[in-house]
């Protein structure tokens, strides 16, 4: 069948930016350090995952305007696109939060803390594609939550302090967002398997 | 009040048994869309709302059909045919006669006029509807076989609603018309489904997916699922409807 | 060597071809041959006056001409109506009993020796009339004609798509309306041309007027229930006798038999508006 080709074809390319994103996360608090060889890769992975993106956009395209898909087929393509966006998204904030400076203590235990649960809920997500969409939902809500606990958390210790750089509020800021895009990426899934719209924040 | 309504029928030609037990509710003024593969007794399904099974000498009908709740096999059924009009797959307005005759036939038969001056404005307006006055008003007297394919169907759709129906049978009614003919009497039939309920047969789903407000799936003979077509083509419910809409059936 | 076996084939299906061609130009060869002379010295005077004494020049075939546009169309008026309506009904209900048996009967009828028919008409008619009729001719000659008819209606009928029958019915109309407005209106080439055809047949039979009509050539028209001429009858007759005068006479009225024929037959193929379906 064409179109499960295609349809194929899009989750690999899709699960390729998948890893890009997951990379990012896990290297750019190196690049916060100061690692320059961190700071390099994350600023390709950003470079590759645009090309992706724009790939998978026009493949999603060109699926939609050849096959008129309709019911799952529809909703895989159209969640596709949008979580391929998600992913760029994250790996143009990894980017960001490489090329900043920090050197608090506190903060970057916070932001280590951030990033441990960030990477769980990418390994969350893998499991979902392949299947295990089960407690997704909630599992998801929970981690994100604890993500913007320890957001708040730096964040209130920010706001004490009378010198601190913006590039820190910024990659509290950008870390916690990340959090929420993935949310987003498991609602998308939910979607294309079951239909609902779901939210999960 | 429900436009149409089927109660448990059931269809056999001869010893085959071809719609089993079908029951279903078609709103007032609603396109609603059978879709199906070929054979599954769509068209079957649609002659047994008309009564038009009964020209075929092995057709044997079991349950009812009801018409705004009244069983269409209490009524006359030149009142039933009246009233609820039928366009086929292939246009097929009477060729030896005119235009104009071709839509007075059935107005004067079931006398619904009463004077050539209301005959010729009946004609008139019915042509409008159909979107066909404007390419024939200065040959009415033509004869029918001189028009197009797509001319020919929507004189036979004008001719139907001469006759005022309240409800629209449509069997594949562009199949055998080119895509922008096909065009034209969808958007025809979006303008019409304000005044009457249309029920279209069709094998085309995506044509289901751009008319209609409902959609059933029928598979050899068996309704599968009905439901509001954004809702089916979205997320149907059953695993055989997701596969036909798909094309991964068969 | 293939090639060679082509025009082999090609020499044979055209010889073929000719031989069962040929009969029919040479019936027409001699037809023409031998009446045109006869007509062109009898003149006017043949086609209108009566039959002469033997011996006693051509006179005219008048008579004969008259009755066999009698017997045509008294035979048309019979048989014409009932003929029609059995190729409707055979048409409209051919699953019914009657209806499958009608086919049959009329397909037996197509081919039934006419003389028998002429026989039938003989007992029931004649003897009880005590003479030879026009009206009993006539009927003979309908009882031939109308199986024609009513194969060639019901076909017609049978070969108009369904979708016609069904867009009548769509409308409301009661089945006699969709019959006789829609039905036989699309079919009437077809129809037609059963009709003429078995004009044509009949104009030319001979049988079924042996003991039906009996032949009257010295007069003309006399009453349904006097004796009638026809060209066909009259050859018949002219030919067993030993006069030369006759068998010329015999001879020019073949060939305005033939005429006749060909007037009728060649604008059936030409004339008939086709229904564009």
């Amino acid at each position: 069948m064409m179109i499960e080709r295609r349809l194929e074809a899009l989750k690999s390319d899709v699960l390729e930016m998948h890893r890009l994103a997951k990379r990012g996360v896990e290297i750019c608090l190196d690049g916060l350090k100061g690692d320059d060889e961190a700071r390099k890769e994350a600023v390709k992975i950003e470079q590759s995952a645009d090309v992706l993106n724009t790939d998978i956009d026009f493949h999603c395209v060109t699926a939609i305007a050849l096959y008129q898909p309709v019911a799952r087929d529809l909703r895989f393509i159209i969640s596709m696109m949008r979580i391929a966006g998600s992913y760029e998204r994250i790996t143009d904030l990894t980017q960001e939060i490489s090329m900043y400076d920090c050197d608090d203590e506190f903060l970057l235990e916070k932001f280590e803390h951030m990033v441990d649960t960030l990477l769980t809920m990418f390994e969350v997500i893998e499991r979902a594609y392949e299947g295990d969409i089960e407690h997704l939902r909630t599992q998801l809500w929970a981690l994100d939550d604890l993500v913007d606990r320890y957001y708040v958390e730096a964040m209130d210790y920010m706001s004490e302090m009378c010198g601190c750089s913006v590039d820190w509020v910024l990659t509290a800021r950008h870390l916690e967002r990340i959090g929420d895009l993935l949310g987003k990426v498991g609602a998308r899934i939910i979607f294309i398997e079951e239909g609902r719209r779901v939210w999960i924040k | 009040m429900k436009a149409i309504e089927t109660v448990d029928l059931k269809v056999w030609y001869g010893s085959k048994q071809v719609i089993k037990g079908v029951s279903l509710s078609i709103p007032d003024k609603t396109v609603f869309a059978i879709m199906g593969p070929s054979g599954c007794g769509k068209s079957t399904l649609l002659r047994a709302f008309n009564r038009l099974l009964e020209l075929n000498e092995i057709a044997r009908v079991e349950g009812d059909v009801k018409l705004y709740g009244k069983s269409v096999y209490e009524m006359d059924e030149v009142e039933v045919r009246r009233r609820i009009g039928m366009v086929f797959q292939m246009p097929n307005p009477f060729p030896h006669m005119s235009i104009y005759d071709n839509i007075a036939l059935g107005v004067r038969y079931n006398k619904l006029v009463k004077s050539k001056k209301e005959l010729d404005e009946l004609v008139e307006w019915a042509l409008r509807k159909s979107a066909l006055w404007e390419e024939v008003k200065d040959r009415l007297k033509e004869k029918a076989a001189h028009l197009s394919g797509g001319q020919m169907q929507r004189l036979c759709i004008a001719r139907a609603l001469a006759l005022k129906p309240d409800v629209l049978l449509m069997d594949e009614p562009t199949a055998n018309l080119d895509p922008v003919s096909a065009g034209k009497i969808e958007e025809l039939i979006y303008e019409l489904k304000k005044e009457l309920t249309i029920v279209i047969v069709t094998h085309s789903p995506a044509q289901a997916a751009r008319v209609s407000d409902y959609v059933a799936f029928l598979y050899m003979g068996k309704l599968v699922e009905v439901g509001k077509t954004e809702e089916i083509f979205e997320n149907p419910k059953e695993e055989l409807t997701e596969k036909y809409l798909t094309g991964r059936m068969g | 060597m293939r090639k060679l076996k082509d025009r082999l084939f090609v020499a044979y299906v055209v010889l073929a071809t000719v031989l069962t061609i040929l009969p029919l130009f040479h019936i027409l060869y001699c037809v023409f041959a031998n009446g045109v002379p006869v007509l062109l010295k009898g003149g006017l005077e043949f086609l209108t006056g009566t039959l002469p004494a033997p011996g006693e020049g051509l006179g005219g075939i008048g008579p004969a001409i008259v009755g066999t546009f009698v017997l045509t169309v008294l035979a048309t008026l019979m048989g014409l109506p009932i003929a029609v309506l059995t190729g409707v009904f055979s048409a409209e209900y051919p699953n019914s009993v009657i209806g499958k048996a009608t086919r049959t009967l009329l397909l037996i009828m197509m081919e039934f020796p006419t003389i028998l028919v002429g026989l039938f008409v003989m007992d029931i008619l004649v003897i009880p009339m005590g003479s030879y009729s026009a009206l009993a001719g006539a009927l003979a000659l309908a009882i031939v004609m109308m199986p024609y008819v009513a194969v060639y209606t019901e076909q017609s009928l049978r070969e108009i798509p369904s979708r016609y029958r069904e867009g009548a019915f769509a409308l409301g109309l009661r089945r006699r309306t969709v019959v006789f407005r829609i039905m036989m209106n699309l079919a009437r080439k077809g129809i037609l041309t059963g009709i003429l055809i078995g004009i044509a047949k009949v104009a030319g039979e001979t049988a079924p007027l042996l003991f039906t009509a009996g032949g009257s050539y010295t007069v003309y028209f006399q009453g349904i229930d006097r004796p009638i001429g026809a060209i066909p009858l009259l050859i018949y007759q002219l030919v067993q006798q030993p006069y030369e005068n006759y068998h010329e006479i015999a001879w020019g009225a073949s060939l305005v038999l033939m005429l006749i024929f060909l007037a009728i037959f060649l604008p059936i193929r030409l004339s008939v508006k086709e229904v564009k379906l």
